[in-house]
């Protein structure tokens, strides 16, 4: 009896911890949100007041549709995250596999050379990379950046799913050899599954800092053509006039397509997170 | 069609060498035992007759031709492993056939193997689950017929029934017997256990540190143990060992059997 009244109050603090920590984590999402519906005005009267009749506005959403073109900023954003995401899996678990499945002279100094990057910004190669892109001709082109973030995204990548692979039974590996399946079926078929969730959470922690990321769209690939959605919102932050609206409403809606992608992968992720603690 | 010979083959990881010149042969049809304490490379001998490790130096060969750069799945062998190691995604029907279906074996043909194979080890009713539907001695018997399906000339089974439970595992260890009998083929066992090894072995090969102490029938190494190592390690409970100049004898030690003691 008394054990269950300890375990409510303990549960109903928890629950109190979570809960206010939801709320100061959604705190700022749900400003830009509220605010993206408000006219200018009602924005600085009332910044923290829901919309109302008077003050509902779709100013800023009109702004962001007119000014620009902003559906292919978005497409842009799009492709850029989706390509970099689809080539840091890829190479990262194949470089993970190779690490943890085979024995070869220098493994374990591969295995720290591809982790050190986890340890070094990229930004502060930027100059060399903006060189090799001029030199190669692809300044201006989406290509630039889903190489940057490829490269950016892989050390991480490679340190976390290599781990889990060597979690992987080499019984089942070795059974698959037996039975005659190639190299890459076993990695494929047998292990890519069983590493899911480390998967998901590698994509989670890769994608968000790509759609975000401001500094490599505007040194790399500024032109009209292949600006992302966030370098594309910089135009209505001015030097003397910011556009509130416009920025709201552009920032409301570059979050839509990351909660895609991240209520895609999030199933999975908490299986990640969990992963030890399940059993 | 299955005979194996081992010649002076030996295996190192780095500069640590795990199989120190092995010979051996193994006779088409024979249950062979590999025994031993824990570390002397029952597995690893294994692994290298499954092609699963190289060979550092020496011949493997099956019915006189040298396998050593063959790949597994060419090598006409099966193997069960311990941790069963069934494919988490394929129901059993399909983790039984895999290897058929991998070397272009015609559906029907595959069927057919798969059913035998299946009222063999009474798991018909279970042919369309998948692993994590099954029970752990079920899923042992699952891959137990995975290894039969492909017919192989030789059966490599590693510790697989130490993750069952006592009942099952006279009951399993009593279907592998009887398989044997049936299939006719050569087989290559390792286990921990006496009971297993006195009772389906026609040979017993004793390891240590990764050389061969003994070979030979189980009632002969139980007789007529070559050395004292043999000797302590074949029976259970274990021999007793003694100084034999204690009772005036000329030998160095002398060992007594507990069960043929009387008082
Ligand atoms: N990949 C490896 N790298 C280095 N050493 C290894 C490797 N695999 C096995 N060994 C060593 O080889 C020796 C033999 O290992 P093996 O697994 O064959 O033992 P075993 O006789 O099967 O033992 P057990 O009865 O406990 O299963 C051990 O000392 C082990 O530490
Ligand atoms: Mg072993």
């Amino acid at each position: 009896m008394s054990q269950a009244r300890h375990s409510i109050t303990r549960s109903i603090a928890a629950h109190g911890v979570l809960i206010l920590w939801t709320v100061i984590a959604l705190f700022p999402v749900f400003v830009t949100v509220v605010n993206s519906f408000k006219s200018r005005k009602a924005i600085f009267a009332e910044p923290l007041a829901l919309p109302g009749p008077e003050s509902f506005d779709l100013v800023g959403y009109a702004t962001v549709l007119k000014q620009g073109d902003f559906f292919q900023y978005f497409l842009n954003s799009m492709t850029v995250t989706v390509g970099s995401l689809f080539f840091v899996l890829l190479f990262g678990a194949m470089a993970a596999f190779a690490l943890s499945e085979y024995r070869f002279r220098g493994n374990g100094l591969m295995g720290l050379y591809l982790a050190l990057g986890i340890m070094i910004p990229i930004r502060l190669g930027t100059v060399a990379i903006l060189q090799m892109m001029v030199a190669s001709g692809l300044v201006n082109t989406l290509t630039a950046l889903v190489l940057v973030y490829t490269a950016q995204g892989l050390p991480l990548a490679v340190f976390i799913l290599s781990e889990f692979m060597r979690n992987v039974s080499a019984d089942l590996k070795n059974a698959g050899r037996i039975d005659g399946l190639s190299e890459y079926t076993i990695f494929f078929r047998l292990v890519l599954p069983l590493v899911r969730p480390a998967m998901a959470t590698v994509a989670v922690f890769t994608l968000i800092p790509i759609w975000n990321d401001l500094w490599f769209p505007l040194i790399l690939a500024p032109s009209e053509a292949t600006k992302t959605i966030t370098l594309g919102s910089q135009v209505f932050i001015g030097q003397f006039v910011t556009n509130w609206n416009a920025v709201l409403a552009a920032l409301s809606l570059a979050i839509v397509p990351v909660l895609i992608l991240y209520l895609i992968f999030s199933r999975q992720l908490i299986r990640g997170i969990t992963a030890g603690a399940v059993k | 069609m299955g005979a194996l010979t081992l010649s002076q083959v030996t295996k190192s990881f780095g500069s640590t060498d795990v199989i120190k010149g092995v010979d051996l042969r193994v006779e088409d049809g024979e249950f062979c035992v590999f025994v031993g304490p824990s570390g002397c490379g029952k597995s690893t001998l294994l692994r290298m007759i499954a092609g699963l490790e190289d060979v550092t130096s020496g011949d493997v060969a099956i019915d006189g031709a040298r396998i050593n750069d063959l790949a597994p799945a060419k090598r006409e062998i099966a193997m069960v492993f311990q941790s069963y190691a069934l494919y988490p995604h394929l129901t059993v029907r399909d983790n039984m056939g895999l290897a058929l279906k991998q070397a272009g074996v015609p559906k029907a043909e595959i069927q057919a193997a798969t059913d035998k194979a299946a009222a063999m080890l009474s798991l018909a009713p279970l042919m369309e689950r998948r692993p994590a539907e099954l029970s752990g001695g079920q899923r042992q018997r699952v891959a137990i017929g995975r290894a039969i399906v492909r017919r192989p000339k030789l059966f490599l089974f590693d510790e697989p029934l130490s993750n069952l439970d006592a009942a099952l595992r006279v009951q399993t260890r009593i279907e592998i017997a009887r398989l044997h009998r049936d299939l006719g083929a050569t087989m290559i066992y390792v286990t921990h256990d006496q009971v297993e090894a006195m009772t389906l072995a026609h040979k017993i090969v004793v390891l240590r540190a990764g050389k061969v102490e003994q070979v030979g029938r189980p009632m002969d190494l139980y007789n007529d143990p070559d050395n004292t190592f043999v000797a302590g390690f074949i029976g259970s409970p274990q021999m007793n060992f003694l100084k034999a100049g204690a009772l005036g004898l000329r030998s160095d030690t002398l060992g007594i059997r507990p069960e043929h003691l009387e008082i």
